[in-house]
């Protein structure tokens, strides 16, 4: 998709870039090129500095995002060196930490073992149950179907199905959509294996 | 795969970590300019302070050995022309360790410094001289800094790459060309999403930042750099 218009609260935010790259936050589907600080710490303090937040409240904000997100033995870590489940949450608590009011994370379980994609997917349920917004831009359903509450399949850059999780599982092996044979949308997900 | 480290800022709890990056800006400065003029015992003193600094930073020289290897190219090539040039092994020597304590101070200013703190503390300072954009030029070396370390982690990418293919020695005009094109491509690459990513997290080059604080550690750090500079312009 190359055209169209982005409203956030019923507010056109197409051309605003400062206003939309403050409430629309970006996980990249490569953590690794969103890394932009020399330790967790300061990269996690960088979109608060550049939104020009108090000292306290960057702290503050820094010890509960490396709280939630299971970081705080790695804080003097460089980025560089963490695990990929590791590299992916510090991407999302890089922008949590500027409180978007979207999330949208771009295939966030591409190159994740195991291991990661549960840490991952369980750190997005957290923060959907905190009340965050999250859009999930993925092709593999198997992994999160089960936990969305909206779906929009997308092929060659138009939308083909919108609608819940149940009224669009049918039609998704059509698109080219990977499904376990037999699987109910309850079944689809990771952290029920 | 292995990833390149030199160049890169470690957090440590050490003096150099803790210094401001003005004093330790101001300290290579002096330790360089003191270089040009000191004798042969005066670059074997810096020499050995900066060894020890090195030891006190706990500095990975083993991580480092690849990257080390461009760098004592370079030694033996001034070494071997000095030589040439001069006739006089002390001299060849002299320009030689120059050289390596200028390459030191390198490595240990960028592993004891994060590039956005050296901005932080240069732009404080600039914003102060009229007609200066303190802010700009700050985010400007930042940025420089932070795209040295994506060279060698470039450099590194392509050459790991090329080995796992079984890369055979060609020409060596043929070899180097490929090879600096498939780099600075990468490169390139690299910086395109340093961009994008800076984009994303409200990066504005032109916004003041506090300025940081100076401490007991400036005061060592540049008493010690004025006894080592003296010292070695003495002896």
């Amino acid at each position: 998709m190359q055209a169209g218009t982005i409203l956030l609260d019923g507010l056109d935010v197409t051309k605003d870039r400062k206003k939309r790259m403050h409430t629309i936050g970006l996980v990249f589907q490569d953590a690794d090129t969103q890394m932009v600080g020399q330790t967790v710490e300061k990269d996690i303090r960088f979109g608060m500095e550049n939104l020009g937040l108090e000292k306290e409240e960057q702290n503050q904000k820094l010890e509960q995002v490396l709280g939630l997100l299971d970081l705080s033995a790695q804080r003097s870590q460089r980025p560089r060196t963490l695990s990929g489940g590791e590299k992916r949450r510090l991407a999302i608590a890089g922008v949590l930490v500027m409180d978007p009011k979207l999330l949208i994370l771009d295939e966030p379980f591409a190159n994740l073992d195991y291991r990661s994609v549960k840490s991952v997917l369980s750190t997005l349920l957290r923060l959907q149950q905190e009340g965050h917004t999250i859009i999930l831009v993925s092709h593999e359903v198997d992994k999160t179907l089960s936990h969305a509450d909206q779906v929009l399949v997308l092929e060659s850059g138009h939308i083909v199905a919108s609608g819940t999780p149940h009224a669009v599982l049918p039609i998704l092996s059509q698109h080219g959509i990977y499904l376990p044979q037999g699987a109910a949308v309850e079944d689809l997900s990771w952290l029920k294996r | 795969m292995a990833e390149a480290l030199i160049f890169h800022y470690r957090e440590q709890h050490t003096l150099l970590c803790r210094a401001n990056p003005v004093i330790k800006f101001l300290a290579v400065l002096i330790l360089c300019l003191v270089l040009i003029k000191a004798s042969l015992a005066g670059v074997l003193l810096i020499t050995l302070v900066l060894l020890i600094g090195a030891g006190m930073q706990r500095l990975p020289i083993t991580h480092y050995k690849r990257e080390l290897r461009f760098f004592a190219l370079l030694m033996i090539l001034i070494l071997v022309t000095e030589y040439l040039a001069q006739q006089d092994i002390l001299q060849a020597i002299t320009a030689a360790l120059r050289f390596f304590c200028i390459i030191l101070c390198g490595m240990l200013i960028a592993d004891a410094t994060a590039p956005d703190d050296l901005a932080r503390a240069l732009g404080s300072l600039l914003d102060r001289i009229p007609f200066v954009h303190g802010a700009v030029v700050a985010s400007t070396i930042e940025l420089t800094l932070s795209i040295l370390p994506l060279i060698f982690d470039a450099s590194l990418e392509v050459v790991t790459a090329r080995k796992a293919r079984l890369e055979r020695r060609r020409n060596p005009y043929t070899a180097i060309t490929s090879l600096a094109s498939a780099i600075f491509s990468l490169l390139l690459d690299k910086a395109q999403e340093l961009s994008l990513a800076l984009e994303a997290r409200n990066f504005d080059p032109a916004r003041k930042r506090p300025a940081l604080p100076y401490s007991i550690s400036d005061l060592i750090l540049f008493i010690l750099t004025l006894l080592v500079a003296v010292g070695s312009l003495v002896v």
